[in-house]
């Protein structure tokens, strides 16, 4: 399961979110999700045991300032609240 | 040889006239005075730049000074900074007045006092509310209210009782607060998301539990840890993001406060120097001496009135030449009443003559008048004659004891550091 999300960060107008995960030592294979401006936006993510959880996004189709807190839709882990100019 | 007399004669009049003079500023800090009538460069080291009891330096890196007195009406001329000196032109200071003397310091705010205003702004409460309000508000919004959001809360920071007004205050004392509130504003809002991920940002760092780094440190200390030659980088690529995104936005914010800020030392700071520069103004003055009148081979005393034909003339306490050519001449009227050089028979009836001429004065008290003495000839023919003469004499009005009859004013005094120089006591004095 995933036990932290961290690093959000975006490229502006990349229209990818990027962010990283731990996960616990089974791994994790799950849905990561957000919303912006009302829109849900998701990928999975599948981490082998022991694997690297970085390097991990979102595509989305927004634009201009927006606060996303990222959730792991398994495990209600989710990360901190972050503004990125997308 | 006329040409290399004229040239001999013009140095000497360039050195007379230049008079500049470099006064420092310490001197001026214990209560020196400024010379009246020369070109004043003020010069002194850094660390003589104070604000009340702290050096300028502990807030800024000095990159610009000027050095101007209240009333000036020109624009004060930029000084220079050379290592830990700094020298600024102040120019020539007006006569009868008391100056109290501006510098104004620029600079860029020192790095550790950046990491300061850093740290006690994501420290603060009143930050952590605005801070936890934004979020709230703009979560799930579109980024017009997010926008807006932010807006409202550098507003808020920044307003006359906002947390980044609080701390600029206590942490830059003697620097204009407004200037560098506004322009870090500017800059803040120029990087919205590292400004206001920040505290996001050094939460994920922590989360990384780094050995030595104290799980309750402030951003700046963070920052320092991180950035510190002892540093080892972890091999883990979602912990180098954290550390990596840290450093990012910390440096953005950190931006926000590099512009150029004023330090006025003036009123009220412990630096604020006032100096009266002493002096005498007056329209007219009276000569006593001697001249020489070689067609009958006298030596005669004189009595004259110089008159400066251009205005009021300011003499000059250091008793230089003024560099005004036209406050030197003057046109002088006045007697001769007798012969000092034991002649028996004076070729002037009843001694009495007539004297008019030009005068230059060689100093303050000091004068050479030319010019032509008129007399009846106590000779046969008895007739009116001119004669010319040359005179040495002395300006009597310059004297101390005589100047307060004949001078507009007059003052003397040394203001003391913070002291309010203006007022009437000081000038009558």
């Amino acid at each position: 399961m995933i036990t932290k999300i961290s690093n959000v960060d975006t490229v502006t107008g990349s229209g990818q979110i990027n962010f990283d995960v731990d996960v616990d030592a089974a791994g994790a294979d799950e849905d990561v999700s957000t919303k912006l401006n009302g829109d849900p936006f998701k990928t999975p993510v599948k981490v082998a045991r022991g694997g690297d959880g970085s390097g991990q996004s979102i595509a989305h189709t927004k634009h201009g300032l927006h606060t996303v807190t990222l959730l792991a839709e398994t495990s209600k882990v989710s990360s901190r609240d972050f503004v990125l100019d997308l | 040889m006329k040409n290399r007399v004229a040239a001999v004669l013009a140095a000497l009049l360039g050195v007379l006239l230049s008079s500049a003079q470099t006064v420092k500023y310490s001197d001026l800090a214990k209560g020196g005075k400024l010379p009246y009538g020369k070109n004043v460069t003020l010069t002194g080291d850094l660390s003589d730049l104070k604000c009340g009891a702290q050096q300028i330096t502990d807030l800024l890196t000095v990159t610009g000074i000027t050095a101007s007195y209240l009333g000036q009406a020109g624009s004060p001329g930029a000084g220079t900074i050379s290592g830990n000196t700094w020298s600024a032109p102040l120019g020539s200071l007006p006569a009868d007045t008391a100056v109290n003397l501006q510098l104004k310091v620029t600079g860029k705010i020192v790095e550790a006092k950046k990491s300061a205003i850093v740290d006690d702004l994501f420290a603060s409460d009143q930050f952590h509310r605005s801070l936890q309000a934004f979020f709230q508000v703009s979560k799930d919004q579109g980024p017009s209210v997010v926008t807006e959001e932010a807006t409202r809360l550098l507003r808020d920071i920044s307003d006359q009782n906002g947390a980044l007004t609080t701390i600029l205050r206590r942490q830059l004392s003697c620097v204009a607060i407004t200037d560098v509130s506004s322009a870090a504003v500017t800059g803040l809002r120029a990087n919205l998301p590292a400004f206001l991920n920040l505290n996001a940002r050094l939460g994920d760092l922590m989360d990384l539990k780094l050995e030595g780094l104290d799980p309750h440190a402030s951003l700046g200390d963070a920052y320092r840890f991180i950035t510190g030659t002892d540093f080892k980088v972890p091999d883990n690529r979602s912990a180098q993001n954290s550390v990596n995104l840290f450093k990012r936005d910390y440096e953005a914010v950190s931006a926000a406060f590099q512009g150029d800020v004023f330090v006025q030392l003036s009123e009220g700071v412990q630096l604020d120097t006032s100096t009266v520069t002493a002096d005498l103004s007056k329209y007219a003055g009276f000569d006593a001496g001697a001249g020489y009148v070689p067609r009958i081979n006298e030596l005669r005393s004189f009595f004259m009135v110089h008159i400066y034909p251009w205005g009021p003339v300011e003499l000059d306490t250091g008793g230089l030449l003024p560099k005004d050519w036209k406050k030197r001449f003057s046109i002088s009227v006045g007697m001769s009443i007798g012969d000092i050089s034991g002649n028996t028979k004076s070729r002037i009836k009843a001694e009495d003559a007539f004297a008019y001429g030009l005068g230059c004065r060689i100093n303050k008290y000091f004068r050479i008048s030319i010019g032509g003495v008129v007399y009846r000839d106590s000779g046969t023919g008895g007739g009116l004659l001119n004669e010319a003469f040359i005179a040495p004499s002395i300006d009597l009005t310059a004297l101390p004891g005589l100047k307060q009859i004949f001078a507009s004013a007059s003052s003397g005094i040394t203001g003391t550091s913070g002291s309010s120089p203006d007022t009437p006591d000081n000038h009558n004095k």
